[in-house]
């Protein structure tokens, strides 16, 4: 980004739209298109409404992680424990209510105590890495790796190795349920892609985000309080961790000890490939959630093309970085 | 050998449109100390990167040693043949003094042995007579010793010319008398220095000659140890009237403040690190200029009363109510103190956001209606500030990173003005910003001084301080004067503590 240039005015005019079509956000278009094409010629089944509502159900799950991860890299900082979070809360939740295998806490009966638990831990969790990284001033990658191990070892040594089952209704209800054919889990992602949009676009708080995540000295300057910010984004985004947790929990209608394990990385890769800066201060939530559909149709067009399982990891990697090569010759990724 | 190390005859050099050098001559002889001395923008720093070899002049000659200097891709040639100590460390914190006196050059053996390079340092320290042992972190150095590592290390690397770079700003007084004696030893030894300095008092204890630029010109050389300070004072300041597109001509027709005319501001600020403490008392409709270099102190005094520095003691009276600790930036924003900061692009704006956010960034409570942002309302503001401001854009939705500095400049104003504040503090408002855009920034907070703003500025441009009904000069953490309608000359001296003179010799 140069600073100097000086622009008159008028004559950039219709190259601002040009540029406009191609912010990050934006780039992502044609290449869902093309996946979908794709995965349309390959695979007869990748158009059925069967196989769209699977697609959508993962979409919503790892969709609402990555909102909760944009907030955090839009504010300018990191949080890798998410996905432990993603894993951990739903089991607090469920530890609270269930006798599950004779080691839960049976504290209450109501499966709504349940779910209210779920959300503490997600706000708790997000509460105490922003400590760590706002107050003691840690380096965020490194506090939160040691958040995402330790939390991660908590839910194995809870469970010692267990998948959790037999969960209430209420619980299960929000990642199974289908509302006129779509699922819940979807139209609960598309409402909070809507209020999180319109929170950062029009509300002040969503605008010191950016500002703070752009330049912290000029949002301290500004009279900010850039610090109270960041622990607000941590606490956001470990609540919505928790419920994109017991999104998934819901659909496989159990909680495995991994519950989210490894979905970071991909909640990493579809913000970077939806226009988000890893630098802070730039990138959209519709942006992340077009990178997360990317990700998760090329998945799906993996799997129905039969690539063997033992291969998807690769061939999604493989594909995340021909993206980003793609995004940086369209130079839409301006903003890494 | 040739007698003069430096000589260069009606040097030019254009950056674009600006002329940083514009005939510029001078010579340095061998072993001497030149004193350089010039204004903010008279073309030192211009001078110091051609003659490391970093630009090339565009016409006019130069000669290094007698004859033409090396080509520029050529580094080693011109390490040898002259170093520059800067005012920033060049020395990595975390090595030790004798691998940063060797770094990248080691013994040009595949293994270093660590006890012959220490030896060999502590042999070169201690011909050179500097009394610092060569295992030690520089991490740990002093300021002052830190400076020496530098200047080892540059006669180490076979340069018998260095150039000291205001060395002295950051130094405490005993340390500079140190550097001063070194200095003189060394080029007693036949060590060529050019000491560039802010300090007037100290280029008679150093330089043997003296040569001062103005507009990128040699104006004055001379013999440093003969030449009145107020001759010197005289040829930086020029007669030629240089800022006269500013308002800040009109300053002695800003009529008398009315008697009853509040006081907005009251202070008796102590600030850690400094001598002396701000006695401060501004009313509405008030300008008061804090005027030194860096490190005296001004910069200092004002970041405290904008609570950006929490070391400090004493009390702020603002709108008659004393201010709770803690004040931070956040409620002095809140109570009505707005700070204009130095640097735009790194603490002043957000550069990957637009016009309009940046410029509403302190006022965001006011623009929002029930939960959301009246976008509306805010858009309104935007667009009156880039008409009433004259910023050159084609849409407050352009990021101000897209902007020309003066441009950038007057957002930032809109936006330390948009939280209708009783109290702006500007720091070097108007620094790097093109003469038209300086007058309309000046001009912008003249407009809202009628209407009760009190003003503080901070710099160290007469031209700036002209605007001001009354300045303190500091330097080194003293006030030294305070004064209303002084002369540029008497602002200048004051500001390179030609008053101090007396007590430090």
């Amino acid at each position: 980004m140069t600073h100097s240039s000086p622009i008159t005015a008028g004559a950039v005019a219709p190259k601002r739209v040009l540029s406009d079509l191609l912010q990050p956000e934006w780039a992502i278009l044609p290449v869902l298109v093309v996946v979908m094409i794709i995965g349309a010629a390959l695979n007869s089944a990748f158009l059925s409404y069967d196989n769209f509502y699977g697609v959508v159900q993962q979409a919503s799950e790892l969709g609402i992680l990555t909102m909760g991860l944009t907030v955090v890299l839009i504010a300018g900082k990191f949080d890798l424990s998410l996905e432990s979070t993603f894993g951990l809360a739903p089991m607090v939740g469920v530890y609270c209510l269930l006798d599950a295998g004779g080691s839960g806490l049976n504290l209450a009966d109501s499966p709504f105590l349940a779910l209210v638990a779920i959300f503490l831990t997600g706000a708790l969790i997000g509460a105490f890495n922003g400590i760590l990284v706002v107050y003691l001033k840690f380096n965020a990658f490194i506090a939160t790796l040691a958040t995402l191990i330790l939390l991660r070892g908590i839910s194995l040594g809870l469970t010692r190795g267990e998948t959790l089952s037999d969960l209430p209704s209420l619980l299960i209800y929000p990642g199974e349920a289908t509302v006129l054919g779509a699922p819940v889990s979807f139209l609960v992602a598309l409402g909070l892609l809507v209020i999180i949009t319109v929170f950062m676009s029009r509300h002040r708080i969503g605008r010191m985000l950016y500002a703070v995540g752009g330049n912290p000295q000029a949002a301290r300057v500004a009279g900010i309080p850039v610090e109270r910010i960041l622990m607000g984004v941590f606490v956001v985004a470990g609540m919505l961790a928790a419920l994109a947790g017991l999104l998934q929990a819901g659909r496989i209608a159990s909680i495995p000890s991994s519950l989210g394990q490894n979905l970071i990385f991909n909640a990493f890769a579809a913000a970077v490939l939806g226009g988000v800066s890893l630098n802070g201060g730039r990138g959209t939530i519709a942006g992340a959630c077009g990178g997360v559909l990317l990700l998760v149709l090329i998945q799906d067009v993996l799997v129905l093309s039969q690539v063997p399982a033992y291969w998807i990891n690769a061939t999604t990697g493989g594909i995340i970085l021909i993206a980003l090569f793609i995004s940086k010759i369209s130079g839409a990724d301006k903003a890494n | 050998m040739s007698e003069q190390i430096v000589k260069i005859d009606g040097a030019v050099k254009r950056f674009g449109g600006t002329t940083a050098l514009n005939g510029l001559s001078m010579e340095i002889r061998r072993g001497e100390s030149h004193g350089l001395i010039g204004r903010n923008g008279a073309g030192k720093s211009t001078l110091v990167s051609i003659l490391t070899g970093l630009r090339a002049i565009d016409s006019g000659t130069f000669l290094l040693n007698g004859s033409a200097p090396p080509a520029l891709s050529d580094r080693n040639a011109w390490r040898e043949a002259v170093a520059c100590v800067y005012q920033h460390r060049t020395l990595v914190p975390d090595l030790s003094v004798a691998e940063n006196l060797y770094l990248g050059r080691y013994q040009r053996k595949r293994m270093i042995s660590w006890r012959a390079l220490n030896q060999e340092a502590a042999a070169a320290l201690e011909s050179w007579n500097i009394p610092i042992l060569p295992t030690t972190q520089v991490r740990d150095l002093g300021v002052g010793e830190a400076q020496m590592v530098e200047i080892a290390r540059a006669l180490n690397q076979g340069s018998r010319f260095v150039i000291l770079d205001e060395p002295t700003a950051q130094l405490i007084a005993s340390e500079i008398d140190q550097l001063v004696s070194r200095v003189n030893e060394l080029r007693e030894r036949g060590v060529t220095f050019l000491f560039i300095s802010h300090h007037l008092d100290e280029v008679p204890r150093v330089c043997d000659a003296v040569t001062v630029l103005r507009n990128g010109r040699d104006v004055l050389h001379g013999d440093a140890q003969k030449l009145p300070t107020a001759q010197i004072v005289s040829a930086m300041v020029g007669d030629e009237a240089t800022g006269i597109a500013l308002t800040a001509s009109e300053h002695v027709a800003r009529p008398a403040l009315a008697p009853e005319t509040p006081v907005v501001l009251k202070a008796r600020v102590k600030v850690d690190g400094c001598q002396d403490a701000l006695e401060l008392s501004l009313r509405a409709g008030e300008v008061v200029g804090f005027a030194g270099h860096s490190g005296s102190g001004s910069r200092h005094m004002a970041l405290a009363l904008a609570g950006h520095i929490s070391k400090w003691s004493g009390e702020i009276v603002l709108n008659g109510k004393s201010v709770s600790k803690p004040w931070n930036p956040r409620t002095a924003v809140e109570r009505g103190m707005a700070l204009l900061p130095e640097d735009r692009i790194k603490t002043g704006l957000v550069g990957s956001m637009s016009i309009e956010d940046n410029i509403t960034l302190p006022s965001l409570k006011a623009f929002s209606k029930r939960v959301l942002i009246d976008r509306r309302a805010r858009r309104k503001f935007a667009e009156g500030n880039r008409a009433d401001l004259g910023i050159v854009c084609h849409s407050i939705k352009q990021g101000v990173g897209e902007l020309s500095g003066g441009n950038q400049q007057k957002v930032l104003l809109g936006s330390a003005l948009s939280s209708n504040p009783s109290v702006l503090i500007l720091l070097h408002p108007t620094a790097g910003v093109d003469i038209a855009s300086k007058a309309t920034i000046l001009d912008i907070v003249e407009r809202r001084r009628r209407d009760g703003l009190g003003v503080i500025l901070v710099s160290d441009e007469p031209e700036e301080l002209a605007f001001c009904d009354r300045v303190q000069v500091w330097v080194r953490g003293r006030k030294v004067i305070e004064k209303s309608g002084m002369s540029e000359e008497e602002l200048v001296s004051a500001m390179e503590g030609f008053h101090l003179s007396p007590e430090l010799s």
